[in-house]
């Protein structure tokens, strides 16, 4: 259910930093969280690997600077959003 | 590994969605929900979160990330626990610098989190190694520099330090070659972890986290090559819950809670087959299969034994086949002997053992029950919650694997205390036994030869003295905690009573049993209260608080006082000597909520049983009642 897939990121990024996720689109970017922070990414990336059952590699987690583009990585692996 | 739920016996007041949830977060690894679980666990009350401990970690990794799962972790140890985390990979500053953030404030206990390659660093890179004795010196250098560096650190502090146990880290060059040449990583690794535990057998400051026998159980999922790149953060997530469990294992015994009791089973449980069935030929126990499952079983009971666990056999069988059994299998690694109770009847297993538990004067709640059945387990944790009965299935292996991996008996070192404390209660139940086959009670006691010494308190026994304020729960009338300094303070005035009461009998002598304070009145002169009064349940049932009363009321009248003001404050578990102030002729002149206050005027007709002789340090006011 690709709704579900979109609601499910948002939910994660909500609850690893304690935020509503009702604002959160696929521009919110770590200027805007407070808690996405080096330690916040960490956690952040923890849990979407254990979430969405996939492996990021090492050098795109570095790139996650907005929702939008953890979401086109997580397309990449097969994880299908409308 | 034992599940999550088994491990959870210190907090056993929590409900049992707490619990689940505790547990189902900390094997999930998912922070969020770790973090909401800490919630339910901080929103308890302060009672039910566990014991307050300010703990130092400085590791070569970052901690941050793993605070969520380490404080829940050493929450379901009921410790509640106040982490402070050194600068990272920081760890000689952090130990050794007076003024670091380890020592700015007093630490319970510290941990030290390092890998092999952070010792080893140069010892990977071969082309600067070819030579065995630079290698060798290397080792050598690294050992030298822990060895100082914990002994600079226990200079400043008495807060134990632990060290971890070494492993060939994931990222550390550990091939066939390196495995067959002086002083490679294998070798030296080997070494470290030699020298490690060297210091700690050598020095009671040191402890053991043995996080090399962790990362041997999990394997290589558990390391997490990319956040240890990204982030110095090696421990996989989802294995963050079981690392942090490791934690606190190794930390449980800081609390003081263990476990002294080990109720077990005996047919399909301490041998193969049914006694009363199979007949002593039919039993296996010995060399072959399945005989050796049970052989094992034995050896490790008896392990427990050796290390001052007291052993309680409980059986549905008739009382003469079991002593026929173990008479005629004496090639068994357990005797009959080995168990300090042995209740061999067809009376239900939870009244037995409230039978044992009170001959020997031990808690349920120190019990652990062993049963290959599950009938046999679940009666028994209806009919006595307050005991710790693993789920061990009908499997035989499971009960193997427990008594290898329980977290209940563990402790740091073997002190004389334990050593003697099975020789202890088995004379406890020496004497219940003569209680059984002896006419009245006072015979009974009057054949026990008791004899009660009592002792002011100086220096030694002031440590003894907050020892026995901060242990006994069941006979207290006060419940007043009293640390060493406080007591100190105390002894200074002299216009205050204090003493310690020992006792001996004829089976041996039980040491330092009682304690009784009383604090002069400042505003009325001729008043002393009596601010403690407690004694261990040890020595129950034997007239000795009445024997310490008179003592106390003695001396107060030698000293002078015309009035003695006492107080019964009810505890969780004092329940047992409310009414004892009034069994000694005190008069209730107040029963308001927070506890019943009495008086008695001086001199008093208090009369001590006569069974008990007493004798005073230094013989002064000697009294012997002993004969009639």
């Amino acid at each position: 259910m690709p709704e579900d897939n979109h609601q499910k990121l948002l939910s994660v990024v909500a609850r690893v930093f304690d935020v509503g996720p009702v604002g959160l689109t696929d521009e919110t970017s770590q200027d805007d969280i407070d808690r996405w922070d080096s330690f916040g990414m960490i956690n952040l990336v923890n849990e979407l690997e254990l979430s969405f059952g996939v492996s990021f590699d090492i050098l795109e987690i570095i790139e996650f600077r907005t929702v939008g583009i953890i979401k086109d990585s997580l397309a990449e692996k097969g994880i299908s959003f409308p | 590994m034992m599940r999550c739920k088994d491990r959870l016996w210190a907090v056993m007041d929590w409900d049992s969605d707490l619990r689940d949830e505790v547990c189902s977060s900390l094997e999930s690894g998912l922070p969020s929900r770790m973090v909401e679980a800490l919630d339910a666990v901080r929103s308890l009350p302060l009672a039910q979160r566990g014991q307050p401990m300010r703990i130092g970690v400085c590791a070569t990794f970052s901690i941050e990330p793993l605070v969520p799962a380490l404080e829940l972790g050493l929450s379901t140890v009921a410790i509640s626990p106040e982490l402070v985390i050194a600068e990272f990979d920081n760890i000689h500053q952090s130990l050794l610098d007076r003024d670091s953030v380890l020592h700015r404030s007093k630490m319970d206990a510290v941990l030290v989190l390092w890998q092999a390659k952070d010792l080893l660093a140069q010892l990977q890179h071969r082309d600067t190694q070819s030579d065995v004795d630079q290698r060798q010196q290397l080792i050598d250098d690294a050992l030298d520099d822990i060895r100082s560096l914990v002994e600079g650190y226990l200079e400043i502090t008495t807060a134990p330090v632990f060290l971890p146990t070494l492993s060939p880290d994931f990222s550390l060059a550990t091939d066939l070659r390196s495995f067959h040449e002086h002083a490679g990583v294998p070798q030296a690794i080997a070494q470290l972890n030699l020298g490690v535990l060297r210091l700690a057998a050598d020095n009671p400051g040191v402890r053991i986290l043995d996080l090399a026998g962790w990362w041997r159980k999990i394997g290589t999922s558990g390391y997490n090559m990319k956040m240890d790149m990204y982030a110095r953060q090696p421990i996989a997530q989802n294995f963050t819950g079981s690392f942090a469990q490791m934690i606190a294992e190794h930390l449980r015994p800081l609390t003081g809670k263990t476990k002294k009791v080990l109720a077990i089973d005996l047919d399909n449980t301490l041998w193969g087959g049914v006694l009363g069935e199979d007949g002593v030929a039919g039993l296996a126990v010995g060399h072959d299969f399945p005989g050796k499952i049970y052989m094992r079983i034995q050896e490790l009971v008896r392990d427990l034994r050796v290390n001052g666990v007291v052993l309680i056999l409980l059986t549905k069988n008739n009382h003469s086949d079991v002593v026929e059994a173990f008479a005629k299998r004496s090639d068994m690694p357990l005797r009959l002997d080995d168990f300090t109770v042995v209740m061999a009847n067809w009376e239900a297993k939870h009244e037995n053992l409230l039978v044992a538990t009170e001959s020997i004067g031990l808690s349920l709640d120190s019990v652990v029950f062993l049963d290959d059945q599950a009938f046999e387990r679940e009666a028994m944790l209806f009919h006595l919650p307050d005991v710790t009965v693993p789920d061990v299935g009908a499997d035989p292996l499971a009960i193997i694997d427990i008594l290898i991996n329980n977290p209940w008996f563990q402790r740091y070192r073997l002190t004389d205390a334990d050593r003697n404390r099975t020789a202890d209660y088995t004379n406890n139940a020496k004497r219940q036994a003569l209680r059984a086959s002896s006419g009245s009670l006072e015979d009974f006691l009057f054949g026990l030869g008791l004899r009660l010494q009592i002792d002011e308190i100086d220096d030694v026994l002031t440590v003894r003295a907050a020892q026995m304020c901060a242990r006994t729960n069941q006979f207290n009338l006060t419940m007043r905690r009293h640390d060493e300094s406080a007591i100190s303070g105390m002894r200074r005035d002299e216009r205050n009573i204090l003493f310690i009461a020992s006792l001996a009998d004829k089976f041996g002598d039980q040491g330092a049993i009682g304690l009784c304070i009383g604090i002069a009145d400042d505003t009325q002169q001729d008043v002393i209260e009596i601010d403690s009064f407690l004694m261990s349940c040890r020595a129950l049932g034997r007239g000795i608080e009445q024997a310490m009363f008179y003592t106390f009321v003695e001396r107060a009248v030698a000293a002078g006082y015309g009035r003695i003001h006492a107080k019964y404050v009810p505890g969780k578990r004092n329940q047992q000597c409310e009414e004892f102030f009034e069994t000694q002729g005190m008069a209730v002149a107040e029963d308001g909520s927070d506890g019943k206050r009495y008086t008695l005027s001086l001199p008093a007709d208090v009369i001590p049983p006569a069974w008990i002789e007493i004798t005073a340090d230094g013989n002064k006011g000697s009294r012997n009642n002993a004969g009639r």
